[in-house]
């Protein structure tokens, strides 16, 4: 009996005796219901949409694999799957890298240390759409403060939201900044768990601080910087409310992404069927990144 | 251990705990998920009879509710729910206190609730609404609502009801066409939004110019008034209205219009890469290729300037609202601007311009119809539409309120606005026309930032177009 327990608790089951396993079951039973209703049941019946021509309006028909058949062939749905990619790719490296680097700056305890963590986390309690407006006012070519501190140092006015060069970079720089305090605060808990005699016999093995953090800091982060690229491709992958509010998606398609492609399609043109194939499509993407993302540092810690 | 606990929690305390949990979920499920709405009950008799707090009021709402041959105090009390769309705080504040109270008055069987709801998401929040089967009784409806809802069935035919109006008569007759649907009408114009030609005055006097009538007149003023800083425009020439939104395809088919053109020829298909398309486009893409407009100059956000009044462009193409609005907000400003009336192409054509129409819709499966054709009625007698519209700085779409409302006939820019109504036609309709006019948008917005040329845009429009319709 011990022996069969101690095997079970080795596979992570705890023997339980049929009437506690039915109470458990009871108790589980309301939220997995719940999360079944709010949750499995959308996501099926909107896999069921995808194959439908569904308007919102009138009763669905079942097309078959039309709508997937025409994501390839439709342009914008490409071009805005190449905008969030170009979202993706640079707001994930500078915005992990600097979200590091500020964690690296206020890990030190000293005074008033507390007053500046608070500050970086702030943002992070705004909304989107508040941050949004409040950076459409600092970008603003006429009135704006940042074309103002430039033309004091004479660079000439940038319409950072409405040229295309620089439209998806106002939206990057105003995410790392929303951002920056979440991350920065992951990376502060992790840097903290790192045992101090790791440092110590790096010390001792003559490493200076620059091979302390590249040997030590770097491989002990492994696990968060996986998360926080993970979460940020995510989220990357899915951003709109800062185009939404910000660029409306332009200009013309500079910043029209992926989930602002769905919006449009389902609800302003009341495609139900194929936003829900392009909302499948986006799916896919995200957990073929994810993968690719684990692979990759899985990889890394093998190298470690 | 374990057995302690299993002794406490007993199977008829799971029961009970279970059945508590399901009757809090069913409760929570049950309740309404809608917004408290802004509303106004019928007085109760005694409220009724004493005058009520509201109704002693002084209102300009007509004593009477319009008389109506099949009334719903015939049928028994109903209620209508009624959605205002893009209706600001004085709006309310008009509707609740006056407007409502005065018609319950007059028509005691029908108590009217209103809600109200921003423009943005107004489309989806009926498309939504008349999916669940929960749509308002009587909803404000937008420019190019009409075919997407009425080709979907979401519409009452309104046709007969309409020809038994006596108001209809008194309605621009050139913004009807925006109500219909197939030859059939769904929708009663409610106000209207008319757009032309906005100058600095100051500007066109410093430089001996005269109003531009033509497009020639144009492009002429806007060489000579353009400022830069070598190649960079400081003050715009003309400035073409883009915002963030769907403005650059409203400014591209004013042009098209002018020229003789329109968004499809007589078999239904996309006429953009006509002769007419090719005038208008290669026109308004000659003032960015020339340096006498620029992208950089965009109405987005919280930059919601008039570029014109603020005397950052020196000619613009805006709408009566922003007109309106600058003249209320900084009178200074407003000074020094002028309105003329829409552009000709030339001398030989006549003005032409873009009119936006809000209207009143009825939800086709509304269970009072007779009740919501009453109040819809009640909305558009003179003395309720006209204030209505004076809250949203709006014209009136009955020629007799617009005529005689002050903001307008005192007010020599507005008098031009009203003016030009004549001369002006709505968007074209077309169920897919909320997709058309995304592509057009987009397409006139490559041409103008001169990433794509007039031919290869106004063919992609025709493309795209005959792709949206066929769906």
């Amino acid at each position: 009996m011990a022996t069969a327990a101690s095997a079970a608790i080795r596979r992570g089951r705890a023997p339980l005796s049929g009437q506690i396993a039915r109470a458990g079951y009871v108790l589980v039973a309301p939220g997995f219901a719940l999360l079944v209703l709010v949750s499995g049941l959308p996501v099926v019946l909107a896999l069921l949409l995808s194959f439908t021509d569904y308007n919102l309006i009138q009763a669905p028909h079942w097309v078959g694999l039309a709508n997937y058949n025409r994501l390839a062939t439709d342009n914008t749905f490409v071009v805005s799957v190449e905008r969030s990619a170009e979202f993706v790719v640079m707001i994930v490296p500078s915005g992990t890298a600097i979200s590091l680097l500020v964690a690296l700056l206020i890990r030190n305890q000293l005074r008033g240390m507390g007053a500046i963590r608070t500050i970086v986390y702030i943002p992070q309690g705004i909304s989107w759409v508040a941050t949004a407006l409040i950076w459409s006012w600092l970008y603003n070519p006429i009135y704006g403060l940042i074309d103002h501190i430039l033309s004091l140092v004479g660079v000439a006015p940038v319409s950072w939201t409405t040229d295309f060069n620089t439209a998806m970079l106002s939206i990057v720089i105003m995410s790392i900044w929303r951002d920056i305090g979440f991350f920065g605060i992951i990376f502060l808990a992790a840097l903290q768990g790192i045992p101090r005699s790791l440092y110590e016999a790096a010390s001792i093995d003559g490493a200076n601080r620059f091979a302390s953090f590249r040997f030590v800091t770097l491989p002990m982060l492994g696990p968060t910087l996986f998360f926080v690229v993970v979460i940020w491709c995510i989220g990357g992958m899915q951003m709109f409310t800062q185009a939404f509010v910000l660029t409306n998606g332009g200009p013309v398609d500079a910043t029209q992404t992926v989930v602002y492609t769905i919006y449009l399609t389902a609800f302003q043109f009341l495609k139900m069927g194929y936003a829900s194939a392009q909302a499948f499509a986006l799916f896919v993407a995200i957990v073929a990144l994810t993968l690719v993302n684990r692979r990759l540092f899985r990889d890394q810690e093998y190298e470690l | 251990m374990i057995q302690n606990y299993s002794d406490a929690l007993t199977r008829r305390r799971f029961l009970v705990m279970g059945s508590t949990t399901l009757a809090v979920t069913l409760l929570a499920a049950c309740s309404s998920g809608q917004a408290p709405a802004t509303s106004a009950p019928a007085p109760t008799s005694a409220s009724a009879s004493n005058g009520g707090a509201a109704a002693s009021k002084p209102t300009v709402a007509p004593t009477t509710a319009p008389a109506s041959s099949t009334s719903a105090s015939s049928s028994g009390p109903a209620t209508i729910e009624f959605l205002n769309i893009g209706a600001l705080q004085q709006t309310v504040t008009l509707f609740s206190d006056k407007l409502i109270p005065a018609f319950a008055k007059a028509q005691p069987s029908i108590t009217v609730h209103m809600q109200t709801i921003d423009w943005g998401p107004s489309f989806q929040k009926i498309s939504t609404a008349v999916a669940s089967g929960t749509a308002p009784d009587v909803f404000v409806m937008g420019g190019i609502f009409t075919d997407p809802l009425a080709s979907k069935g979401a519409l009452l035919q309104i046709d007969d009801r309409v020809a038994r109006w006596d108001g209809a008569k008194d309605i621009y007759p050139n913004v009807w066409s925006d109500s219909k649907y197939q030859g059939k009408t769904y929708a009663v114009p409610m106000n209207l939004e008319p757009q032309t030609i906005v100058y600095r005055k100051d500007f066109y006097q410093s430089a001996g110019l005269k109003p531009p009538e033509t497009w020639d007149d144009l492009k002429a003023a806007a060489t000579k008034l353009v400022k830069k800083n070598g190649s960079a425009v400081q003050v715009e020439g003309m400035d073409w209205n883009l915002t963030n939104n769907v403005s650059a395809q409203q400014s591209f088919i004013n042009l098209l219009y002018q020229a003789g053109g329109d968004y499809f020829d007589a078999s239904g298909k996309p006429s953009f890469s006509s002769d007419a398309g090719h005038k208008a486009l290669d026109y308004m893409v000659s003032f960015y290729k020339d340096n006498l407009s620029s992208t950089a100059f965009v109405r987005a956000g919280t930059n919601a300037a008039d570029f014109t009044a603020i005397g950052k462009s020196a000619t613009g193409l805006v709408l009566n609202q922003d007109v309106a609005s600058d003249k209320e907000n900084a009178a200074s400003v407003y000074a020094n601007l002028g309105a003329a009336l829409p552009l000709k192409m030339d001398a030989q054509s006549k003005p032409n311009g873009l009119i936006y129409i809000n209207k009143l819709g009825i939800f086709a499966k509304t269970k009072v119809p007779d009740a919501a054709w009453t109040w819809l009625t009640y909305t558009m007698e003179p003395d309720v539409l006209g204030p209505w519209n004076e809250t949203l700085l709006n014209f009136s779409s009955r020629k007799s309120v617009t005529d005689a409302a002050s903001f307008v006939k005192d007010d020599p820019n507005l008098k031009v606005f009203d003016d030009a109504i004549q001369y002006t036609k709505p968007q074209s309709q077309h169920p897919a026309m909320f997709q058309i006019i995304q592509i057009l948008n987009k397409a006139v917005l490559n041409a103008l930032y001169l990433r794509a040329s007039v031919d290869d845009t106004l063919k992609s429009m025709d493309s795209q177009v005959a792709d949206a319709i066929k769906g």
